[in-house]
């Protein structure tokens, strides 16, 4: 893995909530940095790859500094945040939404910048699915009368 | 004379449509089956089918906005209708974005499909009867008109289409409102079991009262008839002589003592999806087939007898002197975007099966069959109004079926002179029809910045306390809801582009309205926090809905429920409606026009078991007629 590769899947875990493991096993990583890489080329990647490292460097292992700084110096920043939230969408979506207009008009149009859903693949990988304790709709069924018992976190209503 | 071929012709690879070829190649007749759609090669029952079935799929799951058409890609030769279509419509400025020219004042919302199978490709296969005071409107409430049949006289031919269709209740579930069974019938396949949302909600406000004007009701959540795959119910062995409702021996099977339903899997793949997995995608595609599509019974047809020709899309029917269907002309296309090639057909009899608006444009582009003046006017559908609501606590939604429930409380009554009946749904996928959870979550939460761990315990607390209702209601027949034609609007092929014009009564405004007062007091019962209410028309961005409406005061707005009803009525008058109690034209007695379109009224049920079970009621008839 190179060191851009390192940083993408360290600020990956971060933004979702995921460690790097769990999104490493769906099998992803490689297409949604190629989208990432593709859409906004290696020039403003990088940018979000810096940002993060200074993020990690200030907040350490410290979870909680973490998430707030993320929330600072990445979600609160009107460049960045649009990519980080993309970087959101395609883990826990398998989605690409089209850069806002006015970050199109500031730091450039890619033809490739489409709304558009990645592959069947990352459809059936998206986070928000096993997040919400169920299935993507559509694959990974979850078997003949599973949906009556209590969702998880719930007991038995008997 | 002229020697026919074949027996008879029908228009149309759809569920209406097979079960006439079923009907008729069982009596030896010789049918050929007109599809407009792309030939996929979906009803030969081999494992390319099944692959090719499958891509759709792949399709579906790939595209951005999963409407139910999604799965099935475009077709220039035999255009559909998408949900995505339906723009606001001013007057005079027609919405022409999709296949149908929409003249408004609302756009008619709901899609039906053209290819193999038809729109069974992407129903939700909830399987409901019409109660009987459905059939008898006018005597019963002084509203509407009545059928030319009742109840009793479609119940048999119910019986055999749920078991052709192949569906899962309990009779002992479904005896309300006057809807009764042949004694020892029940439905092939147990009930599904119902969602942990379902039993939840249940537990709450089941037999509540509910107090709407000077009506009480005292809703239950029930469940619902689907044609799903579930488990097959047992029968006693004595009942095999009886025959009744299985006139299909390949339907049951002995297992020790006792008789059982056979499911039906996968076309091309038997030993798949002989159980419903619980893949919660019902509409737009069942990954494994364990619901019923046309393409079962189409597989399943007698290749000796009956022919299918792919696209071929049918333009007109001409007439002989007599005033009888002498040949049907069609334009078949070698491959999608190439212009058509016109041929014609004789038969003994034509039967139009192309679902509610391509049947009326038929005989519109036709000029036969409209006499009475009726051929494309009452086109309904159930408006399809939501509230929904987050639950102080988890139920489980994004599991399962779309609906294994519902709360038929609201489907008859005397409160039917006054407004509109509705089949009130219980939803067992959140928010995703009324606000496109759980993606619009996911967007919404990164929109206000919320990320890494916060995002994961947010939208995992979040959303499986999403419920949804949703509210299928009653749309009265009017002659100024209508499918027409205009030579200024043709398709690719040269064939015209159906015009509708579609608009919703008081009547069933005011349902939308009750549909609010209930959910109100339903939510009090079930301690919803009044900021976590919501209802069509009242959120951000909905006055931009091409049906939003202020309605006495209260912001509304509906979708259509995907039920094209009413273009060809039955009726007991050729001064009134299009076709006969048979489905038989009055004009023409060698022309059928089948299906949905031929419903005077459409109560508060889905219409497909409607049709179906109609079907078998005209095959019986064009078999009198062949002898």
């Amino acid at each position: 893995m190179n060191d851009s590769m390192k940083q993408f899947m360290q600020l990956s875990a971060a933004l979702t909530g995921y460690n790097q493991a769990e999104l490493q096993a769906t099998g992803m990583q490689d297409a949604y940095y190629e989208v990432m890489m593709s859409i906004l080329g290696g020039a403003l990647t990088g940018e979000l790859l810096s940002a993060w490292l200074q993020v990690h460097k200030h907040a350490g292992d410290d979870e909680e500094a973490l998430e707030a700084l993320l929330e600072d110096k990445i979600m609160g920043d009107a460049k960045l945040a649009p990519m980080a939230g993309n970087l959101i969408s395609l883990w826990y979506l398998g989605q690409w939404n089209q850069m806002p207009g006015p970050w199109r008009s500031q730091y450039g149009a890619s033809a490739r910048d489409l709304s558009h859903v990645v592959s069947p693949e990352a459809y059936r990988e998206g986070l928000v699915w096993p997040t919400i304790g169920s299935h993507p709709m559509g694959a990974k069924q979850q078997g003949y009368g599973a949906w009556a018992l209590p969702p998880d976190g719930v007991e038995s209503n008997g | 004379m002229a020697k026919f071929k074949y027996d008879a012709v029908i228009v149309g690879a759809g569920v209406a449509g097979a079960l006439v070829a079923k009907e008729l190649t069982a009596a030896g007749k010789k049918v050929l089956i007109l599809e407009a759609g792309r030939a996929m090669g979906l009803a030969n029952d081999d494992y390319r089918s099944y692959e090719v079935y499958k891509s759709y799929v792949e399709h579906y799951q790939s595209e951005l906005i999963k409407i139910p058409n999604s799965p099935y890609p475009p077709n220039p030769n035999a255009p559909s209708s998408y949900a995505t279509d339906d723009v606001p419509i001013s007057a005079g400025a027609p919405d022409l974005v999709g296949y149908e020219v929409q003249t408004g004042p609302y756009p008619f919302m709901s899609s039906f499909l053209r290819q193999q199978g038809g729109t069974t490709l992407h129903w939700m296969a909830d399987c409901p009867r019409l109660v009987p005071d459905d059939f008898r409107m006018q005597e019963t409430y002084g509203v509407a008109r009545d059928w030319p049949i009742g109840y009793d006289d479609l119940m048999q031919d119910y019986a055999k289409a749920e078991w052709e269709i192949g569906i899962a209740a309990n009779v002992a579930d479904q005896t309300f409102d006057g809807i009764t069974f042949e004694p020892g019938y029940d439905y092939p396949m147990e009930r599904m079991p119902q969602s942990y949302s379902d039993q939840w909600l249940g537990c709450q406000i089941g037999g509540m009262p509910i107090r709407i004007d000077d009506y009480e009701f005292f809703p239950e959540v029930v469940s619902l008839p689907v044609a799903r795959n579930g488990i097959p119910r047992g029968f006693p062995l004595s009942d095999k002589a009886r025959g009744f409702p299985w006139d299909d021996d390949d339907l049951v099977h002995e297992v020790e003592d006792k008789l059982y339903y056979r499911p039906r899997g996968a076309v091309g793949a038997p030993h798949v999806g002989l159980r419903c997995e619980g893949n919660s995608s019902c509409t737009p595609i069942c990954p494994v087939q364990a619901k019923y599509s046309a393409l079962k019974t189409l597989a399943r047809l007698d290749t000796d007898l009956c022919e299918i020709r792919n696209q071929c899309v049918v333009s007109t029917l001409d007439l002989d002197e007599n005033g009888r269907i002498s040949r049907l002309n069609y334009l078949t296309y070698d491959a999608e975007g190439l212009p058509g090639k016109p041929g014609c057909l004789t038969a003994k009899i034509y039967v139009l099966a192309a679902h509610a608006i391509e049947n009326a444009k038929i005989m519109l582009a036709s000029g036969v069959a409209n006499s009475s003046d009726q051929v494309g006017r009452n086109l309904m559908d159930h408006p399809y109004f939501m509230t929904w609501g987050l639950m102080p606590e988890k139920v489980g939604a994004f599991r399962g079926p779309g609906y294994t429930s519902g709360i038929p409380a609201f489907r008859n009554g005397r409160f039917r002179e006054e407004w509109a009946a509705f089949r009130l749904d219980v939803g067992n996928w959140g928010w995703n029809f009324s606000a496109f959870s759980p993606g619009s979550d996911v967007q919404e939460m990164v929109q206000n910045n919320v990320v890494g761990k916060t995002l994961r315990a947010s939208l995992a607390d979040k959303v499986p306390r999403q419920l949804r209702l949703g509210f299928q209601i009653e749309q009265l027949p009017g002659p100024g809801n209508r499918v027409t034609i205009s030579n200024e609007y043709r398709d690719s092929m040269g064939l015209h582009r159906p015009i509708v014009a579609y608009d919703v009564s008081d009547y069933t405004w005011d349902a939308m309205l009750k549909g609010i007062e209930i959910s109100e007091q339903f939510w009090n019962k079930l301690k919803v926090k009044p900021e976590d209410r919501y209802h069509m028309g009242n959120n951000p961005g909905d006055s931009g809905m091409p049906t939003y409406r202020e309605y006495k005061g209260t912001k509304l707005a509906f979708y259509g429920s995907g039920h094209i009803m009413g273009t060809h009525r039955m009726g007991s008058s050729p001064t009134d409606s299009v076709v006969n109690d048979c489905q038989r034209s009055w004009d023409h007695d060698n022309l059928y026009a089948i299906g949905c379109g031929s419903q005077p009224t459409v109560g508060t049920a889905n219409p497909t078991p409607t049709a179906a079970a109609l079907s078998f009621r005209s095959a019986r008839d064009m078999l009198k007629r062949l002898q």
